[in-house]
């Protein structure tokens, strides 16, 4: 197993401390930072998703590779910016105003990344607002709406309606989801994007960036 | 026949049919409905008089009054815990308002203050214990006592929660009040959660991957905290077990597509902290039942959780993978008494016409009613945004085609 390969094993195991040792271990045998990232934690993460599509582990596991890709990530982060290499696109997530629960927007965020993603995390109670002004200030293409109630979820709306207004609906990909939310409901409301899960969502934001 | 509300309950929990399936409405905090529907129900239906307490000020619950329980055939009331949610108890009262600026009954000690983005905040002394955002309609847990721990050390530096002998005195003197003043059957509010209590304790992400990484970790944790559970239980029913009859744990294990751990986890993990408990009554008090409440795609893990002593399920969530009203009836209702699954919130009552709710309510009913071991109630509680004419169209169907027609 060459040292790319032990980097995504480590991911698939959730194994924090081996993912950091085998990145700094790459880093010294002059593999470059966008290898590490694309052929090592990413592939880790492309089987973690496939795991979870499976029904083979469940949020325990995602939780914990992620949190690996996270570490191995964090080391390479300031090579990949060095060597000018760009994530493939960026996304704001939040959960909407009203709404304080965000555990599934931030397995989102975590797939997102796993992706090769740039992500910025706006949190939970997010307005319309600061979605907008998150897209102008990072030229992001992507926005992910979250809601888990059915009281809340009728501001992804808002959200969209907001973007038209401002002139800014036909430069963003705008995804919405969260428990109650449905592809009939996401339909309804103007949405480009609904999947069931995040990792589904991750895959399909990549294929969107991949036909452009 | 001519039943109380009390024995009709009984019936079904014993998987007999009685005259009709008995309607639970809201005496639970998962079967509930919030103040401001209640109020919306109450000015619909013409009625002036009475007051709203909100019990529970987490989720923002009505207790309904005994003639809104009278009007909608209701058949249990809820043995309240001293203090439903973030340390406030409701043995008093004063006015308050709600979040559309109706007026209520709020618990006395309940003031939370407002900080400078208009949010308001339960403290607890120095500690932000919870936060209902602006324009928000719920409270959600801030404090998470359990998130630095990393040893077992830790662990045991941070009480668990004992009950007091101020509730026991409440729990018992409440308990012989409903017994003796209403006909109703008495649903009494347990908890002893342990998923959900791990991972409000450290917070979610936290104990879910430390459930993957740290078992030790966590397995002293649930040994502790069960050990609390099984000293508070047998206070518990010591107080009120003659008077109860239901006991109502909660553990939610489910998303809306998968459960949340696989089962070889819960086997590992959870379950042996349930069964302890579970069993537990069972063995020690055979005429209360067991009742769980857990949300979410659970069908994985109901054998399990029959095996562990679950003897009610609740709230048979529809909208969730695998939840299937027929194939749960067939393969676990000789097993399961189902309390709930009448008719789905996420999807139907919030998205439905009036009109449709009375073939769905009859649909369901005919699915789950047979021999026995049913108890109507929607599927978790009707949000502040559900228009009363659907509320009143929900128990006028389950009280309509309710019937079993002896």
């Amino acid at each position: 197993m060459n040292i790319l390969e032990k980097i995504t094993s480590a991911i698939v195991d959730g194994d924090n401390v081996k993912v950091i040792d085998y990145v700094e271990q790459a880093i010294k045998e002059n593999v470059s930072a966008q290898d590490i990232l694309n052929k090592g934690l990413i592939l880790g993460m492309n089987q973690i998703g496939k795991l979870w599509n499976d029904g083979d582990i469940f949020i325990p596991e995602v939780l914990v590779a992620a949190r690996a890709m996270n570490s191995g990530s964090e080391i390479i982060e300031s090579s990949l910016l060095k060597s000018g290499v760009e994530p493939i696109a960026t996304a704001i997530i939040g959960t909407v105003k009203g709404d304080l629960h965000d555990i599934g927007k931030n397995i989102v965020g975590m797939m997102l990344k796993g992706k090769g993603f740039h992500v910025i995390d706006l949190g939970v109670d997010v307005t319309k607002e600061q979605y907008l002004d998150a897209v102008k200030s990072n030229n992001a293409s992507f926005v992910v709406c979250s809601s888990l109630i059915t009281t809340t979820m009728n501001y992804m709306k808002d959200v969209i309606e907001y973007f038209k207004e401002q002139g800014f609906r036909e430069r963003v990909i705008i995804a919405c989801g969260g428990a109650p939310v449905t592809q009939e409901f996401a339909d309804a409301i103007g949405a480009d994007v609904y999947t069931a899960d995040a990792v589904k969502l991750s895959e399909v934001f990549l294929d969107i960036v991949e036909v452009r | 026949m001519n039943l109380t509300s009390r024995q009709r309950v009984r019936l079904a929990l014993e998987h007999k049919e009685a005259d009709r399936v008995p309607i639970d409405f809201g005496a639970m905090r998962s079967t509930g409905i919030s103040a401001i529907a209640y109020h919306k129900v109450k000015k619909y239906l013409g009625i002036e008089t009475g007051h709203t307490k909100l019990y529970d000020i987490y989720q923002q619950l009505a207790e309904p009054e005994p003639m809104m329980l009278d009007y909608f055939h209701a058949d249990v009331v809820q043995l309240h815990r001293l203090k439903p949610a973030f340390g406030v108890d409701i043995l008093n009262w004063k006015a308050g308002v709600l979040p559309d600026g109706s007026e209520c009954l709020v618990p006395l000690n309940f003031s939370p203050i407002e900080d400078e983005n208009g949010d308001l905040i339960i403290m607890n002394g120095d500690i932000p214990m919870a936060k209902m955002p602006k324009g928000g309609l719920y409270f959600d847990k801030l404090y998470q006592p359990f998130k630095d721990c990393k040893t077992i050390e830790d662990i045991d530096r941070i009480p668990m929660p004992i009950i007091s002998d101020e509730e026991l005195d409440y729990l018992e003197k409440e308990a012989k009040r409903l017994y003796e003043t209403t006909d109703k059957a008495i649903l009494g509010t347990f908890g002893g959660n342990i998923i959900e209590k791990g991972e409000s304790d450290w917070g979610f992400e936290l104990f879910m991957m430390n459930l993957a990484m740290r078992k030790d970790l966590i397995h002293h944790y649930l040994k502790r905290l069960s050990t609390s559970h099984m000293i508070n239980l047998e206070k518990y029913l010591s107080r009120v077990g003659k008077y109860i009859d239901v006991i109502q744990f909660g553990d939610d294990l489910g998303s809306q597509t998968n459960t949340l751990i696989s089962v070889s986890m819960y086997r590992e993990m959870i379950k042996p902290y349930h069964k302890m408990q579970y069993q537990w009554v069972q063995k020690n008090y055979p005429d209360v039942k067991v009742f769980l409440h857990s949300c979410g795609s659970i069908v994985k893990l109901i054998p399990d959780l029959i095996d562990a002593g679950v003897q009610v399920l609740n709230p048979i969530q529809l909208s969730a993978t695998g939840m299937d009203p027929e194939f749960l009836k067939n393969e676990y209702g000789k097993d399961l008494v189902f309390w709930g699954g009448g008719i789905d919130t996420q999807q139907t009552l919030t998205h439905c016409k009036v009109e449709d709710i009375p073939s769905e309510v009859k649909r369901l009913i005919d699915i789950f009613k047979k021999d026995g071991g049913f108890v109507f109630t929607q599927v978790h509680n009707i949000q502040a945004n559900i228009p009363p004419e659907k509320v009143v169209c929900v128990y006028e169907s389950a009280y309509k085609y309710g019937s079993y027609d002896k």
